[in-house]
C-alpha cells in the first residue's frame, strides 16, 4: 500500500478539532517543561504518558510527538537567558544564545532559536515523508526470526551510546526485559507473579516509564529540601533589548544555509539510533564553525552559533521516528515511550506498520509539520510567559512533580498497587543512577522484551521448536552477528578511550559523572 | 545526616554482586514455571532463562573486572548514597499514598504540598495557598475533566448533578 494514498484521510485526521486542539495543547505543555531545569523531552513524555490512555492512537501520539518537539525547543529559552539549559541538547545553545542576551540582544537570539528550530523540525519532516513510502517495502522481507534479530540489534547499541560503561548498559537492558515477563505468559501459566494478584497483568508499562525515567529526578527534586539556587542565581531577566535585537526577514534568510545543514545533521542522527539531540547539536555547531569563514566569532554571541544547534535537536524527533517505526527500536528514552503509546494502543511498531497501519503513520508526520507550525507561532508570542517558569527552583518543585506522578499512576487503572509499584521502582531507579546504572537501558529492555520474545516464541514454532534454523537466517544471522561486533566494540572502544585519557581528565569525569 | 560513602570500584562490586545472585536466584524459581504444552513449543520459562544467564555473564564480568582492576586501572570516583533524604523522601511518598487511599485526595494532596512547602519556605501562607491551589487543580483536571475515580472525602464527584 503506497503510504502516499493515505495523505487525504491523515489530513482529515490531523484537522480534525479535537486532535488540532491536543496539537496545540501538547506545544505548550511540551514548551512548558522544555523550560523547567533538568525536564528534557523524555520527563516530559514521561509525566504526561497516563494522559495519552485517554486519547485516539493517531491523537496521542501526535499529542506527544507535539509535547517532545516542543520541550526540545523549550529547552533553549533558560539556555539563552539565565545560561542553564532545560534540556541537555540546549547545551551548545549557551555558547552563542548567552553572549548574545548579556550584549542586549536576547530576542534576537530567541527569534534566532525558535525560527531554527522550527526550520530544522520541518526539514526532518518532510525528508521523512518523501522517503517513508520506501520504507515500506521493509514490511514485506521481516518475519517472525528476522524481527527477533532486529529486536536483539536494538538492544546491542544500547551499550555504545548509553552512559560510560557498556557494561551496565547491557545490564539495565537485562533488567528491562527480566521486568517485562512478569505476569501472564503468552506460552501458558504466569511467571514472577508470587501469588499477588496486582502481578498478574505484569508491570504496567506506564508505571514503568514513569519509574524510571521521571523517579530519579523527582526524587532528585524531593530531595533538594534548600535547593533555590535556581531561583536566586537566575539574573534579572531582560527579554526587550535595544536596535539589533530584533531578526529581519533577510537576516533569516541569510540563515537558512545553516539550517539546513542543522536540520540534515538533526534528520541523520535523529535516524541512527544512539547519538540524540545532544549529539545531534553538538555535530551541527561544529560542523558550522567548519564550514564558516569567521571559525573565531563562534562563542561570541554570532547568529548561525545558534541557528546550527537548534536546527539540528530539533530535527532529531521526526528522524528519530525512522528505526522506531520502520524497525521497532527506539533510539532514545522519549521515542521508547511513544512506542509504548503505540503499544499500549494495541499497535505494533515495526514494518508492517507502514503496510498495514492505515493513515496513522503518514497522520503522524503532517501532525508533527503542523506542530512545528504552532511552535512558530507559541514561540514568537509567548516568550514573555515561558520565561519565568525557569526560575522556579527546585527545592520548590518536587512535591508538585510527585503528586503529579502519583495521581497520574493511579489515574491509569484506579489501582493503589500501581502507586506502591511507582514508589518502589522509583526508589530502584533512583539507586541504579546514583551507582551508574543508566534507566534508559531499562525503558529500552522492557518496551523490546516482549517484541523479542514473542518473535523468537513465533519462529521456533514455526521451525519446530530448532533454534539454529531460526538464528542460521541469512538476515537474522547477519543481524545477530552485527549485534555481537556492535556490543564488543562499543565495549573496546570505552575502554580505549578511558585508558587513553590523562588522569586530571578521568578524575574529571569521573566527578561528572557524579 | 547518614550516608554511604563507597569508592567507584566497591559499587561496582556491590552492584554486580547484587544482580549475579538476583540472576541465580531468580534462575532457580524458573524451575516452577509451566513446561512447554507440545515438544519444539517454548515453554514461558525459556526467555526469563535467557534473560537470567545474560544478566549472570554480565554480572560475573563486572565482578571480574572489578576484582582484577586495582591501582590506576580501578574505577575513579565515589559514589555517595544519602540515606537520611531518600529514606524521607520515600516516607513521604508512602504517606501520601496511604492518605489518598484511606482519607481521600483532597487531604493527601493538601498536606502533602502544604506540607512539603512548609518545610522548605517556612512560609504559613504560601504554603496553605499553593495546598489547596492544588487540590483544586487536581480535582478539575484529573476527577471533572478526566473522569478519574480517585477517593474524594467530600468534594462531589460530579459538578452540577451531571
Amino acid at each position: 500500500m503506497d503510504v502516499f494514498a493515505q495523505f487525504g484521510p491523515a489530513l482529515l485526521l490531523v484537522f480534525d478539532p479535537v486532535n488540532f486542539g491536543l496539537i496545540f495543547l501538547g506545544v505548550i505543555l511540551g514548551v512548558g517543561f522544555g523550560v523547567l531545569p533538568g525536564f528534557g523531552g523524555s520527563q516530559a513524555l514521561a509525566l504526561l504518558f497516563p494522559f495519552s490512555f485517554l486519547m485516539e492512537p493517531a491523537a496521542a501520539v501526535m499529542f506527544m510527538l507535539a509535547v517532545y518537539s516542543a520541550a526540545e525547543y523549550g529547552g533553549s529559552i533558560p539556555a539563552i537567558l539565565i545560561r542553564t539549559p532545560g534540556t541537555t541538547a540546549a547545551v551548545m545553545t549557551i555558547l552563542d544564545g548567552a553572549p548574545m542576551a548579556s550584549q542586549g540582544r536576547p530576542r534576537r537570539a530567541l527569534t534566532i532559536s525558535i525560527a531554527a528550530g522550527v526550520t530544522g523540525g520541518i526539514i526532518s519532516t518532510v525528508i521523512f515523508i518523501l522517503a517513508a513510502s520506501s520504507l515500506a517495502w521493509v514490511g514485506l522481507k521481516f518475519g517472525p526470526s528476522e524481527l527477533f534479530g532486529v529486536g536483539v540489534f536494538g538492544l546491542s547499541i544500547v551499550g555504545s551510546f548509553v552512559g560510560k560503561d557498556p557494561a551496565k548498559a547491557f545490564l539495565g537492558a537485562t533488567i528491562g526485559l527480566l521486568l517485562a515477563t512478569v505476569g501472564d505468559s503468552s506460552f501458558g501459566g504466569t511467571r514472577f507473579v508470587f501469588d499477588q494478584p496486582y502481578l498478574y497483568d505484569g508491570v504496567p508499562l506506564i508505571v514503568m516509564i514513569v519509574a524510571m525515567l521521571a523517579g530519579p529526578e523527582a526524587f532528585r527534586l524531593l530531595m533538594s529540601v534548600r535547593d533555590f539556587s535556581d531561583a536566586a542565581k537566575a539574573k534579572k531577566l531582560q527579554v526587550a533589548g535595544g536596535q539589533d535585537d530584533r531578526l529581519s526577514f533577510r537576516e533569516y534568510l541569510d540563515l537558512i544555509p545553516a539550517m539546513l545543514r542543522g536540520g540534515l545533521i538533526g534528520t541523520i542522527a535523529g535516524a541512527l539510533p544512539g547519538p540524540g539531540p545532544t549529539m545531534a547539536a553538538v555535530l551541527a555547531y561544529n560542523e558550522e564553525k567548519r564550514w564558516s569563514r569567521e571559525p573565531e566569532k563562534f562563542g561570541t554571541g554570532i547568529d548561525r552559533g545558534v541557528a546550527a544547534p537548534e536546527s539540528s535537536n530539533n530535527a532529531v524527533v521526526a528522524g528519530a521516528l525512522v528505526p522506531a517505526l520502520a524497525l521497532g527500536i527506539p533510539g532514545s528514552g522519549a521515542i521508547a515511550i511513544l512506542l509504548g503509546v503505540l503499544v499500549s494502543k494495541g499497535i505494533s511498531p515495526g514494518p508492517t506498520l507502514f503496510s498495514d497501519g492505515g493513515p496513522l503513520v503518514m497522520a503522524v508526520f503532517i501532525g508533527l509539520l503542523v506542530a512545528n507550525i504552532i511552535l512558530l507561532f507559541v514561540g514568537l508570542f509567548g516568550v514573555r510567559l515561558f520565561v519565568p517558569i525557569s526560575r522556579v527552583p527546585s527545592g520548590f518543585l518536587g512535591p508538585f512533580v510527585f503528586v503529579l506522578l502519583m495521581v497520574g499512576v493511579y489515574a491509569y487503572d484506579n489501582s493503589f498497587a500501581h502507586v506502591i509499584m511507582l514508589i518502589v521502582l522509583a526508589s530502584i531507579a533512583w539507586l541504579l543512577e546514583r551507582m551508574g546504572v543508566s534507566t534508559l537501558p531499562i525503558i529500552l529492555g522492557f518496551v523490546m522484551g516482549p517484541i523479542i520474545e514473542n518473535n523468537l516464541g513465533r519462529a521456533l514454532i514455526i521451525e519446530g521448536g530448532d533454534l539454529w534454523d531460526v538464528v542460521s537466517k541469512p538476515i537474522t544471522a547477519s543481524l545477530l552477528i552485527v549485534s555481537t561486533v556492535t556490543a564488543v566494540v562499543s565495549y573496546i572502544r570505552t575502554v580505549r578511550s578511558e585508558s587513553t585519557m590523562s588522569e586530571p581528565l578521568a578524575d574529571e569525569a569521573a566527578r561528572g559523572a557524579e | 545526616m547518614l550516608s554511604i560513602t563507597l569508592t567507584r570500584r566497591q559499587a561496582d562490586l556491590v552492584l554486580f554482586t547484587v544482580f549475579l545472585i538476583l540472576a541465580l536466584g531468580a534462575y532457580q524459581f524458573t524451575a516452577y514455571f509451566p513446561s512447554p504444552l507440545l515438544p519444539g513449543y517454548p515453554g514461558s520459562a525459556m526467555f526469563p532463562r535467557i534473560v537470567l544467564v545474560t544478566m549472570g555473564v554480565i554480572a560475573i564480568f563486572g565482578i571480574v573486572r572489578g576484582a582484577l582492576a586495582g591501582g590506576k586501572r580501578a574505577p575513579r570516583g565515589k559514589v555517595e548514597i544519602m540515606v537520611t533524604p531518600f529514606v524521607a523522601a520515600i516516607a513521604f511518598l508512602c504517606a501520601f499514598a496511604a492518605l489518598l487511599t484511606l482519607v481521600g485526595m483532597e487531604v493527601a494532596v493538601f498536606a502533602a504540598i502544604a506540607g512539603a512547602l512548609f518545610y522548605r519556605t517556612r512560609s504559613p501562607l504560601l504554603s496553605l495557598g499553593f495546598g489547596l491551589g492544588s487540590v483544586v487543580v487536581v480535582y478539575l483536571l484529573f476527577v471533572q475533566a478526566l473522569s478519574v475515580h480517585l477517593p474524594l472525602l467530600f468534594l462531589p464527584r460530579y459538578l452540577l448533578g451531571v
